[in-house]
């Protein structure tokens, strides 16, 4: 009896090893090549490494967003009770399809009915993703270590078992990192002509293609800027490449960055609103003519906002008149 | 004829209590490393994220302080600004996640280590610690209690996470799988630690074992912060007083 109990232990042990570690990861990819398949990650037992893996898959939806009449469709009341925005119940329906919809919405009721959690939209879609009972058993490991905010997805993730974490930073952390984007406004009168686009262009002085990491707009020197959305200020300086440059992070992954100002009506580490008059446009740094370079980057990857031109016309913004034009394009190099 | 059947029968016992008693003893063996590995894991997931977190710090310091100077000297060759700004392509998730996993792996080295290579003989007492005080003696003890507490707590939840949740009494998989964790704790665990603290020999420098301390430091250090189960009920209590 001893025998067989020590057994089952050492079993335990060992498979717990085998699935959660490195060195089990390494051990089953010994196992993979010798079969001659492929070995498993060795940073997948880590669970920061998860996020990280979902880059391509968001790209391609910010590559196509929805239109501005998806993404302003009337709330339903519903909707409205729950504490939605336009933009999370278009990006909800962008990751996780139109009959997830009702599924989060209902969650997100019920959440909100128990009073259980200050952040109900990311209560629900990680319930929606993993079910109730393993989130809470993550929440109460996460207390039981002495997090803060255990309830706060970003406290508890590490304690999801890892196929768990993965359903669960698509449906959370994608859709949160949508919304944030699908609510940005454009940062300068829509109307303003895009001088040049986002995209590999051909270099003058470097002589070779080189990706431009953000669309030039022809506004005048002095015109107003606006943040995109809500956030904090990363950085607010001068340098020789950008000129006068601020870069917001909007939170999940999103930030936006202005460069080539005239002025800036921000310090580093402030928290500004969506609209927030941050910058006068100018042409500072290395820049050729008036104009504004306005960036988006989705964790740390630089992706086209131009598409979002189309929406930020629709946000009521209180914007300057349209401008004057002509712009050649610049080398911003925002980080 | 009687006498060589009996002795057959005696020397095939004796022999598969033998191989038992062995495999018992590689079944510990393997046992106390597994419940070191997963514990080590448990302190170096949370250092991935640390390290990230102070990668991202230093980089955006440099961005600070040399994106000015080096574009300048970038300008002296004719090139334009940004293109030696070299930290912006530095992939820090991946170098704060190899650099988790190579400490993980000198700690579980270490660890198992200090009981692996020793005999099994002496129990430790005050006194021989004592004998023994040296940065070893007191940076191994904490750092591998730490690293074998977390190990059963990250068992107890890998039992939990394979059992099915009973809607009856969802407290059913919890109890079994503290169960396992205290189980293989005492069985592997303990033993582990009394065989590597009386192992400790008196060193001929006091600064003995300072280079594995620079490892097993912040490994014990983080798994006994976030490995171990007690903290969030402690400052529970302390705020119910
Ligand atoms: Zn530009």
């Amino acid at each position: 009896m001893k025998g067989w109990s020590e057994l089952l232990l050492l079993t335990g042990v060992l498979v717990a090893c085998w699935t959660r570690t490195p060195v089990g990861s390494a051990a089953a990819g010994a196992v993979a090549l010798w079969r001659g398949e492929e070995p498993p990650d060795l940073l997948a037992t880590f669970s920061t490494e998860l996020p990280r893996q979902m880059q391509d898959s968001i790209v391609e939806v910010l590559g196509e967003p929805p239109t501005s009449e998806q993404v302003f469709a009337p709330l339903t009341p519903e909707e409205l009770a729950v504490g939605w925005t336009p933009a999370v119940r278009t990006a909800v329906a962008a990751q996780l399809g139109e009959e997830a919809l009702a599924e989060v919405l209902a969650l997100s009721a019920r959440i909100e009915a128990e009073g259980e959690d200050s952040a109900a939209v990311e209560a629900a879609l990680e319930t929606w993703a993993v079910g109730a009972e393993v989130r809470e058993r993550a929440v109460r490991r996460a207390r039981a270590s002495g997090e803060a905010e255990p309830g706060r997805y970003a406290s508890h993730r590490r304690f999801l078992p890892d196929e768990a974490a993965v359903a669960a930073d698509e449906a959370v952390e994608q859709s949160l990192a949508l919304a944030t984007v699908f609510d940005l406004a454009w940062p300068v009168d829509p109307e303003a002509r895009v001088s040049s686009p986002f995209g590999y262009r051909f270099h003058p002085v470097l002589k070779t293609n080189k990706l431009h990491e953000g669309v030039d707009i022809a506004v005048p020197v002095g015109t107003a800027v606006h943040a995109a959305g809500d956030g904090q200020v990363q950085r607010a300086r001068f340098d020789k490449v950008n000129g006068n440059y601020v870069k917001l992070d909007h939170g999940h992954g999103v930030s936006s960055a202005y460069c080539h100002g005239e002025a800036m009506h921000v310090e580093k580490g402030q928290q500004v609103t969506r609209g927030q008059h941050v910058m006068d446009s100018g042409s500072t740094g290395r820049s050729t003519g008036p104009h504004l370079h306005f960036g988006l980057r989705f964790k740390g990857r630089p992706v086209d906002p131009g598409p979002f031109r189309e929406r930020g016309a629709a946000a009521a913004l209180d914007l300057p008149e349209a401008p004057a034009d002509p712009v050649v394009p610049d080398e911003a190099v925002e980080g | 004829m009687l006498r060589t059947l009996t002795r057959a029968v005696v020397r095939t016992a004796t022999t598969s209590d033998r191989v038992a008693g062995g495999l018992a003893r590689f079944a510990t063996t393997l046992g106390q490393c597994a419940l070191v590995v997963l514990g080590v894991h448990l302190a170096a997931d949370d250092l991935d994220d640390r390290v990230l977190a102070s990668l991202s710090w230093v980089v955006d310091q440099a961005d600070l302080r040399l994106a000015g100077p080096v574009e300048t000297v970038a300008g002296w060759f004719g090139r334009p600004a940004g293109s030696w700004q070299w930290w912006d392509a530095l992939p820090l998730g991946a170098m704060s996640g190899w650099t988790a996993l190579t400490v993980e792996l000198v700690a579980a080295g270490l660890l198992c280590g200090s009981f692996l290579l020793t005999s099994r003989t002496a129990q430790p007492t005050w006194v021989r610690w004592k004998r023994a005080l040296s940065v070893q003696a007191v940076v191994l003890p904490l750092a591998l209690s730490g690293v074998l507490l977390a190990g059963g707590w990250s068992l107890s939840m890998a039992i939990e996470d394979v059992l099915p949740v009973a809607e009856a009494a969802p407290w059913a998989s919890r109890a079994a799988a503290a169960v396992v964790a205290f189980a293989a704790l005492l069985r592997f665990g303990l033993p582990a630690w009394l065989r590597a603290v009386a192992a400790l020999e008196p060193p001929a420098r006091w600064t003995a074992g300072w280079a594995a301390a620079v490892v097993l430091l912040p490994v014990g250090a983080l798994a006994w912060i976030h490995g171990v189960p007690v903290w969030g009920t402690l400052r529970h209590a302390l705020e119910a007083l």
